[in-house]
């Protein structure tokens, strides 16, 4: 009986974790891409209180074991890698990447890391970076008389300086892509960064090597939907409710025990 | 003395027993593809083999109570869509072939994951295996995924106009099925032939809170029942005590 109290303390610790993961995602709701994640759960360990085939008095045999389990464990957050929706901005450093990949960001530190967050803006010196100033790998810098920008479906900056009417090529946008993206690590500020489950890099133009293509004007949401989530928070929160309930019952059979004895 | 107490006892822990079990099928209410155990109990003679105690001789019969039935339920849970490609979702009585370090596992928890080198596993690690017992590896460069009703992995090249068959699942029935933990089965395999593979949908868990509430709500009352004739003896005890053997009374 004090199995089942701590049996059902771990159902409420695995659904407050599940509802942790389910409001980040709903506060995320709004966040340019952003990938929702879900927590995964797996039963725990199993304790044998008699085993199947075993041997009972007069040669008999148990036809079947008695296992009483455990209770419940996280098993993994998972990241869904899935795309979200795509919002028209009509703003030149939009960008979205329709299909697999990633942007690489270089961070302070030297270290690239991953972004499926395209609003890029333009620094002082004119290179291209994030919302944070952090700037694509390889950099793209473009010359302070820029009139227009023009980023091709693989991945190639022109632009259209003043007084003149061809376009000039400054770069080429690389992306990444990685065989098992639930496996990065993300670290917040839309950032991804790349560990030994992700695997390594697929890095270069887009549209090969089963990399997405880039769309200009495009903003890409978060791929949270709150339907989903709302209803998942519900199931979240009964299942909570219900494993507060053996908690109570449990508890309930104590004080019986303890009653017995005046 | 006072047999009977050490016989609501017995009842007293098969209950104990049975509210643990409740408690394991609630913690997994939201547990994809998990099955839910089912106990329950029998009277029994304390001493095997002797039926029942004839009535004439009731002072000496000795009927307790202990495990009779224990099962697992491996009715299907509900499906819920969840679109992501990696999810799959198998209709009942059939499961997962999984591998890891040379042991064979099954399992229903369709929620797999790539690994860095392309193997479709859990998130555990273990390998989801095909047809012919090697794990199923997917390098899905050049083309998206999509898994057929049958089980087999076939890699989708819309540009090429292609569509090659990778790998094919390895789905089996099982029979004298226990529980592993970690969303694992071990068994006795057996080839699968009806089934289904959906892809996007997991499995949730098969366990009914309603019931298992019941199922609580009756531990628990029974539970007390058997300490109410506990406390009866107890009370006999003491008026033996107290009562009649007060000297001088």
């Amino acid at each position: 009986m004090i199995r089942s109290l701590f049996t059902a303390a771990t159902g409420m610790q695995a659904q407050s974790l599940n509802v942790d993961v389910i409001s980040n995602n709903i506060a995320n709701i709004n966040t340019t891409g952003y990938k929702k994640g879900r927590a995964e759960f797996q039963d725990l360990l199993y304790q044998t209180l008699r085993t199947p085939g075993g041997t009972s008095s007069e040669g008999n045999q148990f036809p079947v074991g008695l296992q009483v389990g455990l209770g419940v464990k996280p098993a993994a957050i998972v990241k869904h890698f899935t795309q979200g929706d795509f919002i028209p901005t009509g703003n030149s450093l939009d960008i979205v990447i329709e299909g697999e990949g990633f942007f690489q960001i270089n961070r302070p530190d030297g270290t690239v890391a991953y972004s499926r967050a395209g609003a890029f803006k333009l620094d002082n010196t004119g290179r291209i970076v994030n919302a944070d100033g952090l700037p694509l790998e390889p950099a793209i810098t473009l010359p302070s008389d820029t009139v227009s920008i023009t980023i091709s479906q693989d991945g190639v900056v022109s632009i259209l300086q003043g007084g003149s009417t061809t376009p000039t090529q400054v770069g080429t946008i690389e992306i990444s892509r990685f065989i098992n993206p639930a496996g990065l690590l993300a670290v917040g500020k839309n950032l991804f960064l790349q560990t030994d489950a992700s695997g390594d890099p697929i890095t270069g133009q887009p549209g090969l090597e089963g990399r997405g293509t880039l769309n200009q004007g495009f903003l890409e949401h978060s791929n949270v939907n709150v339907v989903e989530e709302l209803a998942n928070l519900i199931i979240a929160q009964r299942a909570f409710d219900t494993n507060s309930k053996s908690v109570q019952t449990s508890d309930e059979m104590l004080q019986t025990t303890i009653g017995l004895k005046r | 003395m006072y047999k009977g107490m050490y016989i609501a006892a017995t009842g007293a822990i098969q209950r104990s027993n049975e509210m643990d079990n409740v408690a394991n099928n609630l913690a997994n209410v939201n547990t994809s593809g998990f099955k839910r155990t089912i106990l329950s109990s029998r009277f029994y003679p304390a001493l095997e083999g002797i039926q029942q105690a004839p009535p004439s001789v009731y002072p000496n019969a000795r009927t307790m109570t202990s495990t009779g039935k224990f099962a697992i339920d491996s009715t299907a849970g509900a499906f819920q869509t969840t679109g992501n490609p990696l999810d799959f979702a198998l209709s009942a009585d059939a499961f997962f072939v999984v591998e890891k370090n040379g042991q064979q596992f099954y399992t229903r928890n369709g929620a797999f994951v790539l690994s860095r080198d392309g193997f479709l596993s859990t998130p555990d690690g273990y390998r989801v295996m095909d047809r012919g017992n090697q794990p199923v590896v997917i390098d899905n460069t050049e083309g998206t995924l999509s898994v057929s009703s049958d089980g087999n992995i076939y890699l989708l090249n819309v540009q090429q106009k292609s569509n090659t068959l990778i790998a094919e699942l390895k789905v089996s029935k099982l029979s004298d099925i226990r529980h592993a933990g970690g969303s694992l089965f071990t068994g006795t395999e057996t080839d699968a032939v009806d089934f289904e593979v959906s892809q996007g949908v997991l499995e949730r868990s098969n366990v009914n809170p309603v019931n298992e509430l019941v199922n609580m709500i009756s531990a628990l009352r029974q539970y007390e029942m058997s300490h109410k004739v506990i406390q009866n003896f107890n009370d006999l005890a003491q008026r033996a005590v107290t009562d009649i053997g007060k000297p001088g009374a």
